[in-house]
């Protein structure tokens, strides 16, 4: 130890003052963990900013595509079937069923429900009667006598019914009730800007909530799946915060 | 790395390769590579590391050489002061047990 006082009773008495210190509880060692701390702040600080608009389509299955394509809503509040099929077509990224937290997927479309009678019976009469039932109640006995029978157009059509009992299209898929349900999608701003950190609880878990959390629950998967080779807007970031909590 | 059972019968050590020092007047900083914690020491915790890191010690055999380095009598420093400081150097990494633990 280096004696910095020339009066050894002062520089004694100094020692015994921080001893009567250190008695009191006073510890002897002081640890500044501003190193580690740093290191902390910086993983969890980090932001991520995507310069461009984009949406993250989800559908009732947690499937999901994220692309910048146009989605607009019809009058009934349902997003246009042509524009979702484009927008799917289009996406940047993709993820399959499972991959949306249930609290961003909508609810499942109510289907049409199919008649599976197919035997020939006393229904019979009324069957092609409703077949030729237009919807505003009139018959068109005369189209269907003239127009080579069996024809059928669409307010006409007399679906085929899948497993679950779901009316399919000519291709065989199931059509909802309204073509555009059984879809949500989340519209995020140009510039848009989060701070994964802020999403992680003290305990080092994930709190995902908002439009914000739907947006890193994805990022997270893409992380996990491709580290930070990937093109996700801020998947370094992301891998950073999942080091930091150890995921 | 937490303080548990000891007895006078322990054995405890610096870990030299470990800790960065540097003498400041009357107060050393001692850099913990492992932890990454930096820790500011008084005379009593660094003369404690300075005996340790000299030679592995119990308390018994350690106590007179740190009142030889403080320059002090155990009067002025008592052995219970002593023994708390050592567990704090534990608790924080800087000194370890290497035998005796009960």
């Amino acid at each position: 130890m280096t004696q910095k006082s020339n009066d050894p009773n002062s520089f004694l008495e100094k020692r015994r003052q921080i001893l009567k210190l250190g008695a009191a509880g006073m510890p002897m060692v002081l640890t500044l963990r501003a190193s580690a701390q740093q290191a902390v702040i910086s993983q969890l600080r980090c932001a991520i900013t995507v310069p461009d608009s984009f949406k993250i389509l989800v559908d009732d299955t947690g499937a999901v595509w994220v692309g910048s394509d146009k989605i607009d809503e019809d009058k009934n509040g349902n997003l246009k079937p042509k524009q979702i099929k484009k927008f799917k077509e289009n996406a940047n990224f993709v993820f399959p069923e499972g991959s949306a937290p249930v609290v961003y997927r909508p609810d499942e479309c109510e289907y049409e429900t199919c008649d599976d009678d197919d035997d020939d019976d006393d229904d019979d009469d009324f069957d092609l009667l409703s077949h030729l039932s237009s919807d505003d109640g009139t018959y068109s006995l005369n189209d269907y006598l003239a127009g080579g029978g069996g024809k059928k157009d669409d307010s006409h059509d007399h679906n085929q019914c899948d497993d679950d009992g779901h009316s399919m299209d000519e291709h065989g898929h199931s059509i909802p009730t309204n073509s555009g349900c059984g879809y949500a999608c989340y519209e995020y701003s140009k510039n848009y800007a989060v701070t994964p950190g802020e999403f992680v609880t003290e305990g080092g878990s994930w709190n995902l909530t908002g439009d914000d959390g739907l947006y890193l629950s994805l990022a997270i998967l893409y992380a996990e799946e491709n580290g930070n080779d990937g093109v996700w807007p801020g998947v370094s970031c992301i891998v950073s915060v999942l080091n930091y909590i150890g995921q | 790395m937490a303080a548990g059972p000891y007895s006078e019968r322990t054995v405890w050590a610096a870990n030299k390769e470990d800790t960065l020092l540097q003498s400041l007047d009357d107060v050393t900083v001692a850099f913990h590579k492992t932890s990454g914690d930096t820790h500011i020491l008084n005379f009593l915790s660094t003369a404690i590391i300075n005996v340790l890191t000299e030679g592995a010690e119990t308390f018994s055999s350690a106590r007179p050489k740190i009142l030889s380095k403080i320059q002090m009598s155990s009067e002025d420093c008592s052995d219970a002061i002593i023994v708390a400081t050592f567990l704090e150097l534990d608790d924080v990494g800087l000194i370890s047990p290497q035998a005796g633990r009960q």
